[in-house]
Parts: structure tokens; sequence; C-alpha cells
């Protein structure tokens, strides 16, 4: 079962804490890949400087060399002032080319330091390595030029310094192409960083939108789900209501029609005390009247409370065991005593069996069918039967007479209160209420009444109860709201 | 005077005619709504023709919850024959309910609540409106 509001309120919030949660996700992803690829960024352009560096160190090495060449060159020539002069050139650009290796060395050392990538580390630890193999063969170089400067002409030193020259340059020509490579390889991990963490904005966009789809799907499935249940809901709640409005209207006519009912032998009673005072009529004949209408009002007041009573659901049945055959024909017989018609009345029953019944109702029922009966057959038959079903734990009364019969337009609301009201032969001496209280107490006792008319004229009621009441307990009758 | 009654209840109408017939009254009685239309058409047949207009009774009290015809029927069909007819309403619903139902015979009727006293349905068909 849906509660609207709490639910609708549910799925936003869900919603909602899901997006945030995608969102602080798709921030921290842009976080993550903007700090990787400015890592590898700074690292490159570590390479950069350091490349120009080592280029530069070449740069000094090939001056180194000349300065070198032009030394020999003026030792042979004698030119003293000339040769000092280059010499001093030669260990200056060595001073350069010093200051040049610590540089590089010191750009490696920060690289080293930046990077949290091993590889990288690896990287860098090559480039010192290479860098410290070129100090380091240049140093020796020096050494050799320094002992070159003292016998110029040896050779065995020259060609010893010609290989080391050689080893730097190699050993330099290979730390740049490294670098080279480094600073291309660094290029191409920046455009793939940024591709990568590109596809991984696409995939958690997507991703978002699958799942916002989905998210969207359901509440709309929820949504016409609950618009359903509501509109389910209000259609239930307009048909109780009008329902209700029925039973209210009807219990409005019941409470007006009964109020007038009980208001009116007041009209007479008056009279008759009125004119009994005056001494207008015989007093015994007053209270005659009186004490008549009297029966009638307490007759009537006790039969609006059986209805109230049944429309309530709160009719108590005293249940008790009776010999049902001796119940009928002590009522017949009391009924006939007070017969002033042409009438008959029979009996044709099956046999006297036990049945749990409340007997002082399942006699007002009997007493209201046969004082129907007898009100519309104004000669004839009366005939009261019974049958007994002891295998399905029922027993069958029939009450039938040969009189008018019911109109078609009564017979399907017979049962219903105030219906029988003032029939051209009801002669307003009914209360209309009769059939409605015989009908509450049938189902009450867990039975069914129906009512027709005869082929061949008159009307018969038949009704059913339970042998034995197995319940013990009152049924409800149903209440008819059609 | 000349008085037809229209009510259901036995005893009621016994009263109607013992008080009116002492007071020196013609009493024509009907128990229920289509015997006072009837009633109402024996006498309206005899009438003078110049009298048709006020009605071949001098009062009809009229009783409202009736068998067969209720009270404001028989009012507007008596009305129909003689709109002066005098017509007195003795009702023990609630007057205002029946005034709005059928307003156009309402106002044609005198209305006496019910329980009355005998004495004062005298009075007030003794007293011209």
């Amino acid at each position: 079962m849906f509660k609207k509001t709490k639910t609708s309120f549910k799925i936003g919030g869900s919603v909602g804490i899901i997006i945030l949660l995608l969102g602080v996700t798709v921030m921290f992803g842009m976080y993550q890949t903007s700090k990787v690829s400015n890592e590898i960024i700074k690292i490159s352009e570590e390479y950069v400087p350091l490349y120009e560096i080592v280029s530069e160190i070449k740069f000094q090495k090939s001056i180194q060399k000349l300065s070198l060449e032009k030394i020999i060159r003026f030792s042979e020539t004698s030119s003293d002032i000339e040769l000092e002069k280059t010499k001093k050139e030669f260990w200056i650009t060595g001073r350069n080319i010093d200051s040049f290796i610590e540089r590089s060395k010191n750009i490696v050392d920060v690289g080293m330091d930046l990077t949290n990538s091993e590889i990288t580390k690896k990287e860098f630890e090559i480039l010192a390595q290479k860098l410290s193999n070129i100090d380091r063969t240049h140093n020796q170089y020096e050494k050799l030029v320094t002992d070159l400067f003292y016998e110029l002409d040896n050779f065995l030193l020259l060609e010893q310094i010609q290989t080391t020259e050689n080893q730097i340059e190699i050993e330099i020509e290979s730390t740049l192409s490294s670098l080279s490579g480094l600073t291309e390889e660094s290029t191409n991990l920046i455009e793939d960083n940024e591709r990568n963490s590109l596809y991984g904005q696409i995939v958690i966009i997507i991703i978002v939108g699958a799942i916002a789809s989905t998210l969207g799907f359901f509440i709309s499935q929820i949504n016409s789900d609950l618009k359903k249940e509501v509109d389910l809901k209000t259609f239930e709640l307009k048909t109780a209501n009008e329902k209700l409005k029925e039973l209210d209207k009807r219990k409005d006519e019941f409470i007006g029609i009964a109020s007038h009912e009980l208001k009116s032998p007041i009209q007479p009673i008056l009279g008759f005390a009125e004119l009994a005072r005056a001494g207008d009529i015989d007093q015994k004949e007053a209270w005659d009247g009186v004490l008549e209408l009297a029966n009638k009002l307490q007759d009537l007041a006790n039969v609006v409370l059986d209805v109230s009573k049944i429309e309530s659901n709160r009719l108590e049945l005293q249940i008790e065991k009776i010999p049902i055959n001796d119940l009928i024909l002590e009522i017949i017989k009391s009924l006939k005593i007070n017969l002033k018609k042409p009438v008959i009345i029979k009996e044709n029953l099956d046999e006297n069996i036990i049945v749990e019944v409340d007997w002082i109702r399942i006699g007002q029922v009997f007493r209201n069918l046969i004082n129907n009966a007898i009100k519309f057959t104004p000669k004839g038959t009366i005939t009261i039967e019974t049958h007994v079903y002891s295998d399905e734990n029922k027993i069958q009364f029939r009450i039938s007479d040969t009189g008018l019969g019911i109109s078609k337009d009564v017979l399907p609301r017979i049962f219903e209160k105030f219906v029988t009201k003032g029939l051209k032969h009801e002669e307003r001496s009914g209360t209309g209420l009769g059939l409605f209280l015989c009908k509450g107490i049938i189902e009450a006792h867990g039975g069914k009444i129906s009512a027709q008319n005869n082929f061949d004229g008159g009307a018969t009621f038949e009704f059913t109860i339970p042998i034995l009441n197995k319940e013990q307990i009152q049924r409800p009758p149903e209440l008819s709201t059609k | 005077m000349n008085v037809l009654v229209a009510e259901d209840n036995l005893f009621t109408i016994q009263q109607y005619k013992h008080i009116l017939e002492k007071k020196g009254c013609k009493v024509t009685i009907a128990h229920d709504g289509e015997v006072c239309i009837q009633k109402f058409d024996d006498a309206f047949m005899k009438l003078d023709p110049t009298s048709l207009e006020s009605g071949p009774f001098d009062v009809v009290l009229i009783d409202n919850n009736m068998p067969k015809k209720n009270g404001v029927e028989v009012a507007r069909e008596i009305l129909k024959r003689s709109p002066k007819q005098r017509i007195i309403f003795a009702s023990a619903y609630n007057i205002d309910s029946i005034l709005n139902a059928s307003e156009e015979v309402m106002r044609d009727v005198e209305i006496l609540q019910k329980p009355f006293s005998l004495n004062t349905m005298i009075a007030k068909i003794q007293t011209r409106k």
C-alpha cells in the first residue's frame, strides 16, 4: 500500500542523494586526473631545461675540445701568451661544464623528489647515473689534460685524452637521446592521461545518465502505480461515500417516519382525555381507548428498538431447545381465537423435532407472517407447513394464503422498511416494519426468508433456519443497501 | 357548519365527529385520501352553480399523512375544483417541510399542527381566516 506523499518524498530524497554521490565521484575523478596530469606536466617541464643544460654541456665540451686543440697548436708555434690565454679559457670552460653538470644533477634531484611513480623515479636515477658518469669522465679528462700540460708532446696521454673525450661525447649523446625520449614519452603520457580522464568522464557521464534514466523509469512506474492506487482509492471512497449518503438518507427517512408514528397516538390520547374530562364521552370508553393506544405505542417502540438493533447488528438471541411444532400450534391456537374473518388456518407439520432457536423471536416471525396472511386474505385458507431436512441441518417453514397476493412493484422490496406501509389493503394498521424485522430475525438465526405469489392466487412466505444452532451466537444480518 | 373530515386514525376521527356534532356541525367522514375526494365530489355535484367556486363545505379538515393519497394531493385536487374552498391542514409532520414541498397548495390552506386540543380545532374552524 502506498502512502502518496511519503513515497514521493522518499523517492525524491534517494534520487537527490544518488545524484549528490555521483557528483562527488565525478569531482573526485576530475581532481585525481588533474592531479596526476599536473605531476606529469611538472616532471616533463623538468626534462626540457635538463635537455638544454646537457646540450650546453655538449656545447661547452666542444669549446673545451677546440681550446685543447688550440693549446696543442700554440705549443708547436711557441706563442706563450696565446698559449696561457687559451689554457685559461680551457679551465673556465671546464668550470662552466662543472657548473652545468651540478645544475643538471640538482634538476634531477628535484625531479626525483617530485615524482610519485616508481618508473619515473627509476628514469631519473638512470639520468643521475649518466650525469655522474659524465661528471666522473669529465674530471678524469681534466686530470689527463693537467698531466698533458706538463708534457704536451706525450702522445700516449693525448691518445688517452682523445678516448676520454669520445667517451664523454658518447655519454652526453646518450643522455640527450634518452632525455628527448623521455620528453616524448611524457608528452605521450600526458596525452594518454588526458584521453583516459576523458574516457573516464565519458564513462561516468554515461553511468550517471543510465542511472538517472533507470531511476526516471522506476519513478514514472511508481508514479503511475501511485496514480492507479489513488484513482482506485478515490473510486472506493466515492462509492463508500455514496453508500453512506444513501444509508444516511434511509436513516433520516426512518427517523422521520418512526418519530411520526410514535407521535401520532398522542392526538387521540389527548382527544380521549379532553372529551372524558368534559363529560362528552363515557370514562370507560376513554380509558379503553387510551389503553389500546398506549399498548400500540409500546409495540411500536419495541419494533423501532428491534429495527435499530438489527440495523446495527446488535440483535441478541436467547437460543433455547424447543419442540418446534408445539410452538407453532400454540401460536396458531391464539390467533384462531381472535380470528374475525371467514378464514381457515390449516397446519401440515413434519416431525416435531427439537430446534435451537430464540423461540420468542421465531414466535414473533410466525405471528407476523400469519397475521399478514390473515390481513390480506378476506376469505379463504391459510396453510402452515414445515419440512425437516435433518441431513442438511435445516427446517423449512411455509405460510401460504389464498388471498390478494403481493403487487409486482412491492414484491422485490417487500423485506425493506416501510415498503408495505400505506398499501391499498393495509388499512394503516401496520407499521411497515414487520417484514424487515422477520428478515433480520431469520438472518440472525443463520437462515433465509423469501416471498412469492402463488400461481393460483395468494402469496407464500418461506423461511429456513438451522435445526442446531452451531454458532450459538448471533449472526449479523446483511444490511440490504439496494 | 358543514365539515368534511379526512383522517385515518379511527379514534381521532370519532373524537372529531363527537366534538363537531356537539357544536352543531354536519360532519362527513373520510378514512383516506381517495375517499375524501370521492365525498367531496359527491357534494360538489349537488352544488348550486353559483357556489361552485367556494366549494360544498364550510371547512375541509385534512390530515396530511393518509393512505392512498396524502393530504397535499387531496388539497390540490379539491382546490382544482373549488379554488376558494376553505381547507385546514392537520399534521404531525414538520409543517415547514410540507410548505416547501408544495408551496402553491399550501398558500391557500390553513395549518393546524398536531397534537392539538379539540377546543383549539373548534376555535380554528369557527374563526375565518
